[in-house]
């Protein structure tokens, strides 16, 4: 291994314990349990949809549509809600619609040959006007309070349900990419899709796959931040595809798809995490996440590129 | 020619005439001049960023970021005009369009990084200048003469704005129909490794088609914060969709290699003629958006499909 790939693969580590160390020595409210709790819940929805999109960015594809798609949820979760549909239907039917849309992107990609950024895109426009019009640009709230509690306050083992249902996604999506034939067929499809393809590989049903169960986790994800917020609000996560990407690229993934780790996914969405928390402890213009957000994408991409080429 | 083919390369020219007709006949005030200038002067900025996407597609590339950087050089140009730096806010903006349109190019060539993801870096990098700058607020100037420039002057009953657009186009489509650049370019879209072959200087004219239309932004970006006479972060958010959306409604095929200019200028007609219709039909924004976003992906469908039909 290069110099430069081993620097791509301890970067992220590196980064993440010195944003702790900083942020532990410049706030006494960042390093303690409490605010731990809260920093994990907190980025429960961005960690299910990494998650995802390391699985999509592992096909060489994107998705775009996340910071739209998952208001869009939470509007109908909250107007389903409100419509006096119980909250384990509710739930069910937000799913199901995650599902679809992640189906809808995937088929359109796929079957109709599109560029996944500009399927992507357009969903994105869609489901944004969509959100708006379903609440005339107000919030909806969400009141049901057996769904607050049980998507929010709720424990199992001592945890909270967010961070076990982000356990459990993280746990099923290494076993899938790393241990199972059908994660090794997506590395496949990633690294050369035609030679996938005639080396017998289902290409095709593989991303579709991929985008529908991004669609999922992007749903459960929904789910949360509609716990989360208490309410359906269009334009509520605007930051989420920038984290999101940003999560996987810091992990050193490969934009040209073939190489993608949820593992090294969960160390960039860690940081980001704690970047997000820190940044609001220590009072820093909430405008400049983008800059010094967009400025980490940038380095990681770069450190990527070089690594790779320094090896070929 | 079949009938088949007809649509496929005259379906915007046919859907335009249809939809003018329409609404003609429909609404009183569409059918007004003044109605007609207005179109025009709410074209200026989209025509303007189309023209300069058609050269992107056409090359084979994308460029996601125009949006947030003519939003960025925007509000450079704001901040130097309240500081009383009056005219220099010009070449202030030009320079910030230019940077990022440079750093796109760079990304491209040297980092090797897809265009979608070097743009999209860009994109965040840009937002997060501009929300930087503006901690989130408006920023107000005075500058009757440097608006009145740009956008709210006029000559003849047509806007400055509008004008702006016609130079642009005329600058464009000289350069793509007429030069030797324009011709390289429809080669390195079609197959960049043919274009290797024949000794053209690929990475060279990458970098010149995002240098070019990152200084555009930096002109889109005087426009728009002439024409209100404040700059927000958000002042053109979303205009990287729409000038995807009037490229390809034009016909000209999203990978590269073939298209025309005038094919642009026919989709952002066709687009300033749907919001103008829709909007004099009482649609919100929002309705609008989820048309655009449908629209989109529609013609991209059909494009394909007729593509395979001329192939088959």
């Amino acid at each position: 291994m290069t110099a430069l790939a081993r620097l791509r693969d301890l970067a992220p580590w590196a980064a993440l314990l010195a944003l702790v160390a900083f942020f532990a020595l410049s706030s006494e409210h960042f390093l303690n349990l409490r605010n731990m709790e809260r920093l994990a819940i907190d980025s429960a929805t961005l960690m299910l949809v990494a998650f995802g999109m390391t699985l999509v960015i592992l096909l060489g594809e994107i998705d775009l549509s996340s910071s739209a798609v998952v208001p869009l949820l939470c509007v109908l979760l909250a107007l389903l809600l409100q419509a006096g549909v119980g909250w384990p239907g509710a739930a069910a039917l937000v799913l199901l619609a995650g599902l679809a849309i992640g189906a809808l992107n995937g088929g359109l990609t796929v079957f109709g040959q599109i560029p996944s950024f500009i399927v992507t895109l357009g969903t994105m426009a869609v489901a944004t006007g969509l959100a708006y019009i379903l609440t005339g640009a107000i919030s909806v709230p969400i009141l049901d309070e057996t769904f607050l509690r049980l998507f929010y306050d709720a424990r199992i083992l001592g945890l909270p349900v967010p961070l076990v249902l982000v356990i459990l996604g993280f746990l099923g999506v290494l076993v899938l990419s790393a241990r199972t034939r059908f994660g090794h067929e997506l590395r496949a499809i990633g690294a050369n899709a035609r030679a996938a393809a005639l080396s017998g590989v289902p290409v095709a049903r593989r991303r579709l796959a991929v985008f529908v169960l991004m669609g999922g986790l992007t749903a459960v994800g929904a789910l949360l931040a509609g716990a989360r917020l208490a309410s359906g609000a269009p334009g509520s996560v605007q930051t989420l595809t920038l984290d999101a990407i940003a999560a996987v690229v810091i992990g050193g993934a490969s934009l040209f798809g073939g190489r993608a780790f949820v593992q090294r996914t969960l160390v960039g969405a860690a940081l980001i995490a704690v970047l997000n928390n820190g940044l609001v402890l220590l009072n820093v213009n909430i405008n400049a996440q983008y800059l010094i957000k967009g400025l980490i994408i940038l380095a990681a991409v770069v450190l990527e590129r070089a690594a790779t080429g320094a090896r070929e | 020619m079949t009938a088949r083919r007809f649509l496929a390369r005259y379906g915007v020219v046919l859907a335009l005439v249809l939809l003018v007709a329409g609404l003609a006949a429909v609404s009183p005030a569409f059918r007004t001049a003044e109605n007609l200038v207005g179109i025009g002067r709410q074209v200026a900025i989209l025509g303007i960023a189309a023209a300069a996407m058609t050269f992107v597609i056409l090359a084979g590339e994308i460029d996601l970021s125009v949006g947030a950087v003519a939003g960025a050089a925007g509000v450079v140009a704001a901040v130097v005009l309240a500081a009383g730096g009056g005219w220099a806010a010009v070449p202030a903006a030009l320079a910030v369009g230019l940077g990022f349109g440079l750093l796109n190019g760079c990304l491209v060539i040297w980092a090797g990084v897809p265009s979608f993801i070097a743009t999209l870096v860009s994109f965040f990098i840009a937002q997060g200048v501009a929300l930087t700058l503006t901690a989130g607020q408006t920023i107000r100037f005075s500058a009757d003469t440097l608006r009145a420039t740009f956008a709210t002057g006029a000559v003849a009953g047509v806007s400055a704005a509008f004008l702006w657009l016609l130079v642009v186009l005329a600058v464009l489509g000289w350069a793509l129909h007429r030069t030797r650049f324009g011709a390289h370019l429809y080669v390195l879209g079609g197959s960049a490794q043919s274009a290797r072959m024949l000794g053209l200087a690929v990475d060279r004219l990458r970098v010149a088609v995002f240098a070019l239309t990152g200084g555009l932004m930096g002109l889109v970006g005087l426009i728009l914060i002439s024409r209100i006479g404040n700059a927000r972060a958000d002042g053109a958010i979303g205009l990287e969709f729409d000038a995807i959306a009037a490229v390809v409604l034009g016909g000209t095929a999203l990978g590269g290699g073939t298209g025309a200019l005038w094919r642009s200028v026919a989709g952002v007609a066709l687009i300033g003629v749907l919001n103008n219709g829709l909007a004099i039909l009482n649609a919100d924004f929002n309705v609008q958006q989820v048309v655009k976003g449908v629209l989109v992906i529609a013609v991209v469908l059909i494009a394909r499909w007729t593509q395979t039909v001329e192939r088959a």
